[in-house]
C-alpha cells in the first residue's frame, strides 16, 4: 500500500459527525509536490476530507497514510505534533486578530519552540514572498481579504510542511485576487516543494488550472482524475 | 523554546490585561481572602503571646509521696528538672511550705495541728512549646503516674477557658477565611471562564497549528497566578499599613509584626498564587477540554 512518491494515501475512507453525514468510501492518493483540488457542492464532503486528515474528526473506517505514517492509529495526545506537518489554510483565514502580521506568520514557529532570530528571519522572508514585506507590524483587520489570505498562506508555509490543506481559501474573495491567491499558492507550494490538497465549489476557477481534482457529493467519491 | 515561553508569558498577560475589570474583581476578593488569613494568624500569634504571658496559668504545682524523706523528695524533684517540658522549678522544704501557708492563711500550720504535715514539694515553670492545655494534661498525667509523686496541680479551668476562647475565636476566623477563599477561587475560576469564551477562536488556531493542551492551558493558569500575585500585594500593601498604624498606636502589640512579618509576606505571596492558581485550573479543566 506504501508508495515512497505519495504523501497521502486514503484508502477506502469512511468518517462521520454524529448526525451521520459524512464521507463514505473514499480512496485517492496525493503525490509528492502534487497539487489536486476536491471539488464539489457545499456539504459534499470537502471540508470533511480536510478535517479527516488533521484528525479534526475522527475516522470510522479505513487508513489514512499521511507521510508514511497511518494516522488513524495517531493518539489524541500525538495530533499536534500531526498538525505541525501540516500547513492550513481557511477560507475564514482564522488569524489571530489581536495580533500582527509578523506575530501570525510566526506562530506555528513559535508553536514549534523555534529559535526567536531564526524565526524573524524566516518571517521576513516569507513575507517578502507573499509580497506583504511593509505589513508586518499590521493588525489582520487592517488588510483587504486578499491580504489576509496572503498571510495565511505564508503561516501555512513557514514551517515548510510536506503538506499543505487549504479549505475553500478563495471562498471570500472576488474572482480576481481568488486566481492571484491561486497563483500565489500555486507558485510558493511549487518552490517549497509541498503537496497541496485544495477543495473548492468554483469550478470556473479551478478549471483553467489543468490540475487533478476529485469530485464529491453527498460524502461520496464522484469522479477522479479527470 | 524560549520564544515558546515568550509567547506563553505574553499570552497571559494580554489575556489579564484584555479582562482587566474582573480580573481585578478577582484578584480583590483574592487580597480580602488574604488579609482575612493574614489578622487571624496575627490575632493567633497575639493571643498566643499574651496568654503565654500569665505566666502563673503555666506553673505545676508537683507534691511529692508524703513518706519521702527530704533527700528522696530531691531527687525526684531534680529529675523532673529534666524533662524537656521544664523551664525551672523551686523545690518547696517542709519550711518553706509552712512560709506558704502562713502567707496563704494567715496562720501557722504548727499552731493548728502542733506539727508541720505538708509534703516535701516543686513549684516547675513549663517551657513556652508546653504552654498548652493538651501538653499539660498528658504531662501532669505522666507525672501522677510516678510512686513518689502524690499530686500534680494547675490552673486548669483558665487554660480551659483562654483555649476555649481561642478555639472559637479560630473557629469564626476559619469559617469566614473559608467562605471568602471559596468566594475567590468561584471568582478567578468565572474570570477564567469568561478568558476562556472570548478566546474561543483563537483557542481553535491555536490548536489547528500544533499547539499541545499544555501550551494552550499554560496561559490562562498564568492569568490566574497573576491574579493571585497582585491579589498578594494588595493585601501584602494593606498589612503593611495595618501594621505602621499599629506600630504607632498600639505599640504592645507591635512586637508580634516586627518578628512574622516577613513570613506573613510569603504565606500572602504563596496563598495568593495557590488561589489564582486552583481558580483557574477549575475553570481551564471544565470549559477547556
Amino acid at each position: 500500500m506504501l508508495e515512497s512518491n505519495k504523501i497521502l494515501i486514503f484508502n477506502d475512507v469512511s468518517a462521520t459527525y454524529k448526525n451521520g453525514v459524512g464521507i463514505f468510501d473514499i480512496s485517492f492518493d496525493l503525490s509528492v509536490g502534487e497539487f489536486v483540488f476536491l471539488m464539489g457542492p457545499t456539504g459534499s464532503g470537502k471540508s470533511t476530507i480536510l478535517r479527516s486528515i488533521y484528525m479534526d474528526v475522527g475516522i470510522k473506517r479505513g487508513k489514512v497514510i499521511f507521510s508514511g505514517c497511518d494516522i488513524t492509529k495517531t493518539k489524541k495526545r500525538e495530533i499536534p505534533y500531526l498538525r505541525r506537518d501540516i500547513g492550513m489554510i481557511f477560507q475564514d483565514y482564522k488569524l489571530l486578530e489581536d495580533r500582527t502580521v509578523f506575530d501570525n506568520v510566526a506562530l506555528p514557529l513559535q508553536i514549534s519552540g523555534y529559535k526567536s532570530n531564526l524565526i524573524r528571519d524566516r518571517v521576513f522572508s516569507m513575507l517578502d514572498k507573499v509580497s506583504l514585506a511593509n505589513k508586518g507590524k499590521q493588525l489582520p483587520s487592517k488588510l483587504s481579504g486578499g491580504e489576509r489570505q496572503r498571510v495565511s498562506i505564508a503561516r501555512a508555509l513557514i514551517t515548510e510542511p510536506k503538506l499543505i490543506l487549504a479549505d475553500e481559501p478563495t471562498g471570500n474573495l472576488d474572482p480576481i485576487v481568488a486566481d492571484e491567491i491561486l497563483d500565489l499558492l500555486e507558485d510558493t507550494a511549487m518552490h517549497s516543494g509541498a503537496s497541496v490538497l485544495m477543495s473548492s465549489h468554483n469550478f470556473p476557477l479551478i478549471q483553467p488550472r489543468k490540475k487533478r481534482f476529485i469530485e464529491l457529493s453527498d460524502g461520496r467519491q464522484v469522479d477522479n482524475d479527470i | 523554546m524560549i520564544s515558546k515561553l515568550k509567547f506563553i508569558f505574553f499570552e497571559s498577560i494580554r489575556g489579564f490585561l484584555y479582562a482587566r475589570t474582573p480580573a481585578i474583581l478577582s484578584s480583590i476578593t483574592i487580597a480580602i481572602s488574604l488579609i482575612v488569613i493574614s489578622v487571624s494568624f496575627y490575632g493567633y500569634l497575639i493571643f498566643i503571646k499574651h496568654s503565654s504571658s500569665i505566666t502563673n496559668n503555666y506553673k505545676l504545682e508537683v507534691f511529692f509521696d508524703s513518706n519521702l524523706n527530704s533527700l528522696e523528695s530531691q531527687d525526684i524533684f531534680n529529675k523532673i528538672l529534666t524533662y524537656d517540658a521544664i523551664a525551672s522549678g523551686e523545690f518547696i522544704d517542709k519550711d518553706k511550705s509552712s512560709i506558704k501557708f502562713h502567707e496563704f492563711f494567715n496562720e501557722k500550720v504548727e499552731d493548728i495541728l502542733g506539727e508541720n504535715p505538708l509534703p516535701y514539694s516543686g513549684e516547675f515553670m513549663t517551657n513556652d512549646k508546653y504552654r498548652n492545655l493538651d501538653s499539660l494534661v498528658l504531662f501532669s498525667n505522666y507525672l501522677e503516674s510516678f510512686d513518689e509523686i502524690d499530686k500534680v496541680y494547675y490552673d486548669k479551668q483558665v487554660i480551659i477557658r483562654i483555649y476555649n476562647l481561642l478555639n472559637r475565636v479560630m473557629m469564626a476566623a476559619s469559617i469566614i477565611g473559608f467562605c471568602i477563599v471559596l468566594i475567590s477561587i468561584i471568582l478567578v475560576s468565572n474570570t477564567t471562564r469568561l478568558m476562556i469564551y472570548s478566546k474561543k477562536e483563537n483557542i481553535r488556531i491555536l490548536s489547528l497549528m500544533g499547539g499541545t493542551n499544555l501550551f494552550i492551558r499554560i496561559p490562562f493558569l498564568l492569568e490566574g497566578v497573576i491574579q493571585g500575585v497582585l491579589g498578594a500585594l494588595m493585601s501584602i500593601s494593606f498589612l503593611f499599613i495595618i501594621k505602621f498604624f499599629v506600630e504607632y498606636a498600639l505599640s504592645p502589640l507591635s512586637l508580634a509584626f516586627d518578628s512574622n512579618f516577613q513570613f506573613i509576606i510569603i504565606l500572602n505571596l504563596g496563598l495568593g498564587i495557590a488561589l489564582g492558581f486552583i481558580g483557574s485550573k477549575r475553570a481551564v479543566k471544565k470549559y477547556l477540554t
